[in-house]
This record gives structure tokens, C-alpha cells and sequence, in this order.
């Protein structure tokens, strides 16, 4: 199939090169005739008997012959370019124009090298069978010379049939050279038309792998579109259970405060009222329920700080976190920051951003009463950074305590969840929650960075307003 | 396959031959020498009613004597052979004659054309004559413009004929080397007369 269309390739290419070849000589043909009338006028305009002139023979041989010499491959060309006849025709004609260039030119021997010159143009047709044509047609030429006008072409009145021979061994001698001009030009086009076989099968692979890539595009998109729509949904119906879910928190945490206050309030009254009938173990035991109230009540006032940051949106307003930090944060620790020794460095890149004031004082106290309340060395360091970077402010809050295991990255941040005993820091584990939720409700994200032994650094992430 | 009407070769063939015939008749016309008188026996007696400009004594020394037609295309070959011959051997004696026509009203632009320029420029001392309507041409037999006769020192014809080997030519041929010969040895080596092209001086010659 391929072989076939390269073929049909090639041969059009060729038809292409004859055609355009024939159009070249059909301006030369007209050219030469045009020339060799001018040549004429201008070297033997007019011949002489006595006082009377009259025009050349040479010009009417220019005009007549030159004309006829021309008119049939021209008509040829006309009618029927690209055929092979016509480019035969054309070689005769073209030879002959260059005898009768050498004729009227007086038979100057540089006229002779147009015989060389319409050899190679000739050759343009890459056909080696339309240059024999013109070859043979150059060696009857200068037989006839030699046989008839011997002076015409080689300037001595009688020459031996080795003279002619001579004459087109050169004729022979430059055919060799453009006989191998024209096939390798053959060779060339074939080459090029196989190439362009394959630069087209290429192309239509090519294509088809667009239009199969173009479909699996399609069908990809379908197919994420979907998925989008699915967690769309999903993340509505989370959206909508994480609300149920605070509701029924809100609810609950808020109807269990009333009767945990009742049973603290009436053991209180038992304590109080019947202290002194009670043994040493019941009031103990008064005691740890007391105790144990107070915690539940604890930890229902901060669940329900917790569900309270989903239900309730502060407005943002601008928030200098230097000023943040220093009027409503630190005054909070002032009495431990004395006692634990504390040391809070602030950066001098501290922003003023558009945040929720209150939350992000929640933030920073949260952290900074972490570093504190976990700190195990004789004076606690804190350092507070923050470096502005694509579309949000990255704060740093390190400090110098224990360090914390890796394997508590992530558990920390759950609700109630805690590091050490209860017995050793109060709590209820319920900080780093809130903390992750407030920065998640500025479109940030929180993490760590620690080193047992080497201290903490919470990294996180406010979104740019 | 390309298909050829049957008419197309015989069309052809008849095109060629055309072409050749025509080519054949223009060649015969260019190699086709003009007419030329057969050696005079003597020098031309009859002298006496020509114009005294054009008087001319039998030669006493070497003489050559050049026939030309100053607008004949030709005449420029004849004279380019002529002086590159004469530079090579010298003779005591040129005279070149150059038709012009008795009613002409430019005299002067037929006698001093290109070739007798170059004549005079190249052999100063050539002695050109006006030959008023062919006259002395015709009496001494040169029809042809490149015409040469060479004379020996006792007024003998020793050459006669033209020296270049077809119209305009200007390739060496028999009739130059003869005319070489002639000059140089100062003997007649002509069997037969070279064959001259160009112009007629002369109304009635073949051109």
C-alpha cells in the first residue's frame, strides 16, 4: 500500500519537475528566437550589391528559421506539457536553435558552448533518454557539417569522419555526468516521496493517538466530574452530619451541666449538713465525687467551647499580633511567667492581618500555656516568628520544653487527648483542638516540628485576607 | 502509460525535415563564395578614362590590392585577416579600394567606414582609393567585396581570391595561407583560385 502511494507520489513530483521544465523552455525557446534575430541585426543587419542593400540573409534566417526551430515545441508545450513526446520535441528544437546560434554568430567558437549549456538544461527533465535524443541530434549535426560545409564547424575544408566523432565524444563525455545527474535527481524524488509516506503515516497515527488521548481526556473528565460531584455531596453530607453532630454535642453538653450542678450542689448540702454524722471514708468519697463532678463540668464547658466555635462566626477585623500578644495574651501568664521563669521573644516580622481577634488570642494562649505548663527546664524560652509566603503568614511558636514523640504528632490535636498523666498537668486536653480548629477556620493548617529533649515548634498557617 | 496520437510522429518528422531543409539553404548561402573574375593575363590596360584618383600604375615592387565594401557586414573578417597577415609579413605596397557609389551624398561616411579604419589605423601607410561605382573593382575583375590581388615586383598577378573561408569567418584557411604564402615568397602557389565572401562590388555578380 505504502510502496503504491509513494509511486503515485513520486510520479506526481515528476510530472511536476517536466511540467515545470517545459515552462522554462517555452520562455528559452521564445528567448533564443528573439536573441538570435537581434544577434543578426546587430552583427549582418543587411547585405550589399553595389549601392543597394537589402536584409541579411542571416536575419531572415534568425527570423525563419529561429521561428520554425521554435514554433513546434512551443506549440507542444502549450498543448501538451509534461508528455514525453513534447520534451523530446523540445530537445530537437533546443539543439537546433543552438546550431543556428552558432550559424548567425559567424561560427564563433563561444557560440559552440551553448550546446553545453541546453545539454544541461535539458537534463532539468531527468531524463536521461530526452538528453540521447538531444545528443544524437548534436552528432548528425556536426556528421552533416562535415560532410557538407566542413569549414562551418571545424574550420578546415576537409575533415575526416574522426573529426565528428571527436566533437561528440565531448558531447558524450559531459552526457555521462548528467545522465548520472538525472538518476540520482530520480533516486532523490523516490526518496523523497517514501519519506513523505512515512511523514504522513506518522502524521495519521499521530492523529488517531489524539483523537484515542482525546477520548480517554473526555472520559477522565467525565469520570472526575463525577467524583467531584460525589464528594461534593459527600462533603455536604459531612457538612450537614458534623452539624448534627455539634447540635446534638451543643444539646447534650448543655443539658448535662444542670443535673451534674444538682449533684455537686447536693453533695455540697450533704458535706455541709450531715459532714459531722459521716465517717472519715464517707466524706472521702463525698469528696471524689465532688471532685469528679467538678471535672465532667469541666469537660463539658469545653466541649461546648469547642461545639461553639462551628456555631458561632466572629467577624474579622485587623488584628496586630504584636499588640495581640502583648496586651491580651501575655497579661494571662503574667503571675506563672514570674514563677516558671518564662521568656516569650517575639519576632520583629510580626503582621497586622484581618482574622478573628478573640480566636487567634485563643491560639497563641493555647500554645504558649502548652510550652509553659509542659516546660521542664529552670527557665522556659518562647520564641514567636512568622515570614510571609504565597497568599498566607507561616507563624512559628517554639519553646525549649521535653519535645514531644512523633508517634503524638497527630494524636494531639484530638479532642481530650493528652500527654502524661492527669495527675501531673491540669487539663482537660481539649487546647490543641481548639487551636487546630480556629486556624483551620482561617484556611490554615497546623503541624510540628520536635525533638525529644530539644524542645517544640508549632508551625502554623493563616490565610492572607 | 502514456499514449501517442499517430499523428504526432509523422507531424514531427515533417517539422524536422523542414528544419533541416532550411538549415541547409542557409548554410549553402553562407558558404556559397561570389563571383570572381580568372586571372588577368596582364595588368589592366585600360585605365585611361577612369578618374585620375583612381589611376594606378603597374607595381613595380610588391603590391597588394584589397577590393572592399565598406557597409558589407564581411569586410570587417577580411580586413581582421588582412592586417594580422601583413603584420606578420610586410609589403612596400597596399592599396586598398573601397567601393562608393557615384550619386552617394555621404562620400565621406562610405569611405571612411569601420573596416577602412581599421586599415588605415593598423597599415598607415595603405593607400586607400575611392572606387567610384565599382569601376576599377570591375576592371581588374573583383566582384566580391574581399577581393585581394597581390602583384610581385614585375607587375605579375600571384594571387588572387579571399582569405577568409566563408561569410564573416575568421578561421585559418586555405585561401590565407596561400595569400601568406604570396607575400612572403613573392610566388604564385594558387592552383586555384580561393573562394571569396561578401558583397558584390559589382551589379550582375552572384552574391
Amino acid at each position: 500500500m505504502s510502496t503504491s502511494r509513494s509511486e503515485t507520489i513520486f510520479r506526481s513530483d515528476l510530472a511536476k519537475i517536466e511540467v515545470r521544465t517545459d515552462r522554462m523552455f517555452l520562455w528559452l525557446l521564445i528567448a533564443q528566437w528573439i536573441g538570435a534575430v537581434l544577434v543578426a541585426l546587430i552583427w549582418s543587419p543587411r547585405t550589399w550589391i553595389a549601392s543597394r542593400w537589402s536584409i541579411h540573409q542571416h536575419v531572415i534566417a534568425a527570423t525563419v528559421l529561429g521561428g520554425l526551430f521554435a514554433v513546434y515545441p512551443i506549440l507542444l508545450i502549450l498543448k501538451q506539457p509534461g508528455s514525453r513526446y513534447t520534451r523530446h520535441m523540445v530537445a530537437i528544437g533546443q539543439m537546433l536553435q543552438s546550431a543556428l546560434l552558432v550559424h548567425v554568430s559567424g561560427g564563433r567558437i563561444e557560440t559552440h558552448f551553448h550546446v553545453f549549456g541546453s545539454l544541461a538544461l535539458i537534463s532539468f527533465y531527468r531524463d536521461w533518454r530526452v538528453l540521447i535524443t538531444a545528443s544524437v541530434v548534436v552528432a548528425l549535426d556536426h556528421l552533416a557539417l562535415a560532410f557538407w560545409f566542413p569549414l562551418a564547424a571545424f574550420g578546415v575544408p576537409v575533415v575526416s569522419l574522426w573529426r565528428p566523432i571527436e566533437h561528440a565524444f565531448w558531447v558524450v563525455f559531459e552526457d555521462i555526468f548528467l545522465i548520472m545527474s538525472c538518476n540520482y535527481g530520480i533516486r532523490d524524488l523516490r526518496t523523497i516521496a517514501e519519506r513523505q509516506v512515512k511523514v504522513e503515516d506518522m502524521a495519521h497515527t499521530l492523529q488517531r493517538t489524539n483523537e484515542t488521548l482525546e477520548d480517554k481526556v473526555r472520559e477522565r473528565t467525565e469520570e472526575l466530574r463525577g467524583v467531584n460531584e460525589s464528594l461534593k455531596a459527600y462533603a455536604q453530607q459531612k457538612e450537614a452530619i458534623n452539624k448534627e453532630l455539634d447540635d446534638f454535642t451543643y444539646i447534650v453538653s448543655h443539658d448535662l451541666k444542670e443535673p451534674l450542678r444538682s449533684i455537686d450542689a447536693f453533695s455540697k448540702f450533704v458535706v455541709d449538713d450531715y459532714g459531722g454524722q459521716l465517717s472519715q471514708e464517707g466524706k472521702d468519697m463525698l469528696s471524689r465525687v465532688r471532685a469528679n463532678v467538678q471535672r465532667a463540668q469541666q469537660l463539658i464547658e469545653d466541649l461546648l467551647r469547642v461545639s461553639r466555635l462551628s456555631r458561632e462566626a466572629n467577624q474579622l477585623c485587623d488584628v496586630s499580633i504584636r499588640q495581640l500578644i502583648e496586651e491580651e495574651v501575655k497579661p494571662r501568664f503574667e503571675y506563672i511567667m514570674k514563677e516558671k521563669n518564662v521568656e516569650i521573644m517575639l519576632g520583629k516580622e510580626l503582621p497586622t492581618l484581618k482574622a478573628d481577634k478573640t480566636r487567634l488570642a485563643e491560639v497563641f494562649a493555647n500554645l504558649i500555656s502548652n510550652a509553659i505548663k509542659y516546660g521542664n527546664k529552670p527557665s522556659c524560652r518562647i520564641e514567636i516568628g512568622c515570614e510571609q509566603e504565597n497568599g498566607h503568614y507561616h507563624f512559628s511558636v517554639r519553646d525549649n520544653g521535653p519535645g514531644i514523640e512523633p508517634k503524638y504528632f497527630e494524636k494531639i490535636f484530638q479532642i481530650f487527648q493528652r500527654l502524661g498523666r492527669q495527675e501531673d498537668h491540669e487539663g482537660t486536653g481539649v487546647g490543641l483542638t481548639i487551636v487546630k480548629k480556629v486556624v483551620e477556620m482561617h484556611n490554615g493548617r497546623i503541624w510540628l516540628e520536635s525533638e525529644l529533649g530539644q524542645g517544640t515548634t508549632f508551625h502554623f498557617t493563616i490565610q492572607r485576607v | 502509460m502514456e499514449r501517442m496520437a499517430w499523428n504526432r510522429p509523422i507531424v514531427g518528422m515533417i517539422w524536422l525535415a523542414v528544419c533541416l531543409a532550411g538549415a541547409y539553404a542557409a548554410m549553402n548561402y553562407d558558404f556559397k563564395p561570389g563571383r570572381l573574375a580568372a586571372p588577368l593575363a596582364s595588368w589592366p590596360a585600360d585605365l585611361s578614362g577612369l578618374d585620375s584618383a583612381m589611376q594606378l600604375e603597374r607595381p613595380q615592387k610588391l603590391t597588394v590590392i584589397a577590393f572592399l565594401h565598406p557597409r558589407c557586414a564581411c569586410s570587417n573578417a577580411t580586413v581582421k585577416q588582412l592586417v594580422k597577415t601583413l603584420e606578420v609579413h610586410p609589403v612596400p605596397e597596399i592599396i586598398v579600394s573601397v567601393y562608393t557609389p557615384l550619386d552617394a551624398a555621404d562620400k565621406a561616411a562610405w569611405e571612411q567606414s569601420d573596416s577602412v579604419k581599421r586599415v588605415l589605423e593598423k597599415l598607415p601607410a595603405a593607400r586607400v582609393i575611392a572606387d567610384r561605382d565599382g569601376v576599377l573593382a570591375s576592371r581588374f575583375g573583383a566582384f566580391t567585396s574581399g577581393t585581394l590581388l597581390v602583384y610581385d615586383s614585375k607587375g605579375e598577378e600571384i594571387f588572387r581570391g579571399g582569405i577568409t573561408d566563408r561569410r564573416g569567418g575568421e578561421e585559418d584557411n586555405t585561401g590565407l595561407r596561400q595569400f601568406a604564402q604570396a607575400i612572403s615568397k613573392e610566388v604564385r602557389v594558387q592552383t586555384e583560385m580561393s573562394p571569396v565572401f561578401g558583397c558584390l562590388l559589382v551589379a550582375g555578380g552572384s552574391s
